[in-house]
């Protein structure tokens, strides 16, 4: 049995951060000694590049919820820890504040009554203090007691500390220096031999009766890995068209195909953690399902098939038509041509030619009629431009289309220009009978027709609106030529 | 404010003779007293007697949070009469609220009559804490008219109990000799045998024959130097530090203090400046510098004290005097208060009495002299109008460049009841908060 520990993946910016922070709160918990003025702080951790050397002595106990293991422990490496801290200079402040911690908080009377009362000499003093603890030696037999009610319990069989080299500010104050070094080993040799087991074994209680998945969550959570999806394949890769048309059976093979390929590794991109989001799970799976099959959107790319659409939808228009008039009627339509007679009239034929649906009449060429022309004259032209005949029409404009452009738009677009150039048809000034029979017969007309919406309009008027536009959108077969209207057709 | 039992030291020193302000320990008070106030934590009520002139008590109850009431009993018996003693309700609040003292070391030593010599007095107190049982003792015995003996005690419950030691005991000894040119004080404390030694020297104090209670030019302004010297002998612990103060009148009466204090192991030299503006006012200002770490503190505060609109609001048009003192004094600018008891006790008692002296001196014209004797008097003047103001209460503030906390204390007298409340107001720009708050309320009678 062995393992195999990756020494260059303790060496991350994440991990060295945790521990600094499990560090902080370890060194600052309880009461500060008061030799110190502030709080430790760990000011660079680094685990090195040496890693140590771990032999397994013996196993004497590995079940699923205990172990018991004796191995042997060197290292001698170039990890290195500095901690930053500021102490107090004077000794009789310290002496004052031991002697006044001494009696508890409502007590604290009794102690301002013995204490003499001092003038200056208990004035603080304090000095920051860097220390570097590098080329750490160590050494050791390591007992290593594992059970999943009791947590972890270390025992060190002899003093780890072999050597330790330390560096402070006051590095040039010998005797100070000196003073440091030897208070140091002694600290660290007593960190090792009581401070750090019991610092693990509250650390281990914590996690083994908490829930594992905390655990996990706590430390990811902690990390910050650069999710890094350059060289990855997301299913909009594999049709970017529709990313999320994929059938639930190949979802279903996706998910197992990669939930084999996850290892324990804590918090890296094939994690097996619920919340890791570079990974297809189940809970993706059942999220996808309704986006996938309850909803119809309509793509913006998919805008330029809407000329597609609206041929249909003018295919089925007519064929209803044909179904339920059952004397051979035509479809009361009026083709208004512009231009020269002749010209016109050519074109006439050839757009009545090519098909009865694809005709529309376009208001800028529409018929001026007297005010008091008979009704049979209005009934034929749909709209009645009340301005003097000669005028210059607007140019029609097409619409820009975009592909982010939604149907809705472009529609809006063209009914607002046709607003400024039509005419309602309450507006014509016609009233009772005629008005009514004028809405019959247009009823059947497949034109543009630009009435605002009124109560109860029949929804045909929106659909003439689309059919104008495909025209346009088609118009590369069907030019459109912008001339003087003609007084007759 | 003062305690119970704290007054009622007081009251023996004095009725005794002892002059506190010749010692190194209170060389610093009178900024201490603005810039260092103690705010009551949490709410306290004390109420004590005096069953005789020589036995007192007290009892007082104690609410500091956490759902706790403590209290405790405390007993003094002195073998001499305390007869400056004032009950709750007629105690005058300047001898109750520490604020700016006004030094006036007396010119010659103290020596007893040999009626007195006997009497040498005592002093016992002892207080025991519920329901902790801890306790505290203090005796303080007169040697000679110049020296006295302080012992003090407290018992505790160990905080670290072994089995056979559960409680805790500190011993302290002063030996203190007070001259009127310099004071000397050994100190021993039992818990990691602290020695101490504390000196207080005052330079130009000439010996006077005639001992006058009352300042006289010879003595306007004091110089003193003091020093004090520590050593801890179980855990080697040094501590060191040294104070110059001086303290005068400026030309208009008003009493201030300079001090400038260093501690030469530690690099730290602090000064302060404090003066009383007026009958109403003092105001405090300090500098802290020290050499090695260059950090630096400024603190300012001030005292604010105020009458009751009772009717013993002073007469604020003073009586017109005579002429001729008049024409000696210098006017009164903003304090011209004349109290009732000041009226009876005005003696001038450098003015020159007979004709002959006055003549010379108007002869003379030495100017020196005049204004000398002018200052004296409107120094005794002003001294006098602090001593016997009616004030009711006082408002303390002060703040600091360094902490970001405003100290607010308030203390007066409510209905026979000395009342004392204070705040910290923390001003930290990111949570600004109250750190602490209290009341004391105190009863004697």
């Amino acid at each position: 049995m062995s393992f195999n520990i990756n020494w260059d993946s303790i060496q991350k910016e994440s991990l060295s951060a945790w521990t600094a922070e499990l560090l902080n709160d370890a060194l600052n918990s309880g009461k500060r000694p008061n030799v110190l003025c502030t709080d430790i702080q760990i000011e660079d951790l680094s685990f090195g590049t040496i890693p140590p050397d771990f032999e397994i002595l013996e196993i004497g106990d590995l079940s699923s919820d205990s172990f018991r293991g004796i191995f042997k422990f060197n290292y001698d490496g170039d990890a290195s820890i500095t901690l930053r801290t500021k102490v107090q200079a004077n000794p009789l402040k310290i002496y004052e504040d031991n002697l006044l911690d001494q009696f508890e908080d409502d007590q604290r009377e009794l102690g301002e009554f013995i204490k003499p009362r001092f003038v200056m000499a208990t004035d603080i003093l304090e000095i920051p203090l860097n220390l570097k603890l590098s080329q750490i030696k160590l050494s050791s037999i390591i007992i290593i007691v594992f059970s999943r009610s009791k947590g972890l319990t270390l025992v060190f069989k002899n003093d780890p500390l072999e050597s330790i080299s330390v560096s402070s500010t006051f590095d040039r104050i010998k005797p100070l220096a000196r003073f440091l070094q030897n208070k140091i080993e002694t600290q660290i040799s007593e960190l090792f031999k009581e401070f750090l087991p019991s610092v693990l074994y509250k650390f281990s209680q914590k996690y083994t009766t908490e829930n594992f998945a905390d655990f996990h969550r706590e430390l990811l959570h902690t990390q910050h890995p650069e999710r890094n999806t350059e060289n990855r394949v997301t299913l909009q890769d594999i049709d970017p068209e529709a990313p999320l048309i994929i059938s639930p059976g190949s979802l279903m093979r996706l998910t197992t195909l990669s939930s084999s390929r996850q290892t324990l590794t804590l918090g890296g991109k094939i994690s097996a953690d619920k919340l890791n989001p570079d990974i297809i799970t189940k809970n993706y799976f059942n999220e996808l399902i309704p986006k996938t099959y309850n909803k119809f959107q309509l793509k913006a790319d998919k805008v330029a098939d809407i000329a597609q659409n609206i041929h249909s939808i003018k295919n089925l228009q007519s064929r209803i038509f044909w179904k339920n008039s059952k004397n051979n009627d035509k479809p009361h339509r009026r083709v208004v041509c512009l231009g020269d007679k002749d010209k016109s009239k050519e074109k006439c034929k050839q757009v009545e030619s090519e098909s009865l649906y694809r005709r529309s009449v376009y208001s800028q060429g529409s018929i001026f009629n007297d005010g008091a022309s008979d009704v049979s004259t209005l009934t034929e032209s749909t709209e009645v431009e009340q301005e003097a005949p000669n005028t210059e029409f607007p140019k029609l404009q097409a619409v820009d289309l975009k592909p982010d452009m939604s149907v809705e738009t472009i529609i809006q677009n063209s009914s607002q220009e046709k607003h400024r150039k039509v005419k309602p048809i309450d507006d014509i000034g016609l009233i009772g009978r005629r008005k009514e029979r004028l809405r019959e017969l247009l009823k059947y007309d497949v034109v543009d027709f630009s009435m605002p919406p009124m109560p109860g309009s029949p929804t045909k008027f929106f659909n003439t609106n689309i059919f104008h536009d495909s025209n346009h959108i088609n118009n590369g077969n069907l030019p459109i030529r912008v001339a003087p209207p003609p007084y007759q057709c | 404010m003062l305690e119970y039992m704290e007054y009622l030291e007081q009251c023996f020193a004095k009725n005794s003779q002892w002059d506190y302000n010749n010692l190194y320990e209170h060389v610093l008070d009178s900024s201490a007293s603005i810039l260092q106030f103690k705010i009551p934590h949490g709410f306290k009520f004390s109420v004590s007697s005096s069953s005789s002139p020589y036995n007192y008590n007290s009892i007082s109850f104690e609410n500091r949070g956490k759902g706790r009431l403590n209290g405790s009993l405390a007993y003094f018996y002195t073998t001499q009469e305390l007869s400056n003693y004032k009950t709750s309700k007629n105690i005058p609040l300047q001898d109750v609220i520490d604020s700016y003292r006004l030094v006036n070391i007396p010119k010659n030593d103290r020596s007893y009559t040999d009626n007195e010599e006997s009497k040498r007095p005592w002093l016992l107190y002892g207080r025991m804490y519920l329901p902790s049982q801890s306790m505290e003792a203090m005796a303080i015995k007169r040697l000679t008219a110049n020296t006295q003996l302080m012992l003090k005690g407290v018992n505790i419950l160990n905080p670290t109990p072994t089995p056979f030691n559960n409680k805790l005991t500190s011993l302290s000894f002063y030996l203190q000799s007070n001259y009127y040119k310099w004071s000397r004080e050994a100190i021993f404390l039992s818990s990691d045998a602290l020695f101490g030694l504390r000196f207080l020297y005052n330079f130009g104090n000439s010996t006077n024959p005639q001992c006058t209670p009352s300042i006289d030019s010879n003595n306007i302004s004091t110089l003193s130097l003091g020093t004090e010297l520590w050593y801890g002998a179980m855990n080697m612990t040094p501590g060191l530090s040294t104070t110059l103060r001086y303290t005068s009148f400026s030309v208009t009466g008003n009493p201030l203090t300079f001090t400038l204090a260093c501690n030469p192991i530690l690099g730290s030299v602090s000064t302060t400046y404090s003066i009383k503006t007026n009958v109403f006012t003092t105001l405090c200002s300090k500098f802290d510098f020290n050499f090695y770490s260059y950090e630096s503190d400024l603190t300012i505060g001030c005292d604010l004290w105020r009458f009751g609109n009772n009717e013993d609001v002073p007469d604020s048009n003073p009586t017109p005097l005579p002429s001729k003192e008049r024409e000696l004094f210098i006017p009164l600018h903003d304090h011209q208060l004349v109290f009732p008891e000041q009226e009876k006790a005005k003696t001038i008692s450098n003015e020159p009495k007979d004709y002959e002296s006055d003549l010379l001196l108007k002869f003379l014209e030495i100017q020196g002299i005049k204004t000398a004797r002018q200052s004296v008097a409107t120094i005794n003047n002003f001294t006098q109008k602090i001593k016997n103001a009616p004030f009711t209460s006082a408002l303390k503030l002060n703040t600091s460049l360094k902490n970001h906390t405003v100290n607010l204390m308030w203390e007066g007298k409510y209905n026979d009841f000395l009342l004392s409340t204070g705040c910290s107001l923390n001003l930290d720009l990111k949570r600004p908060n109250v750190d602490g708050f209290g009341l004391q309320i105190q009863y004697s009678s």
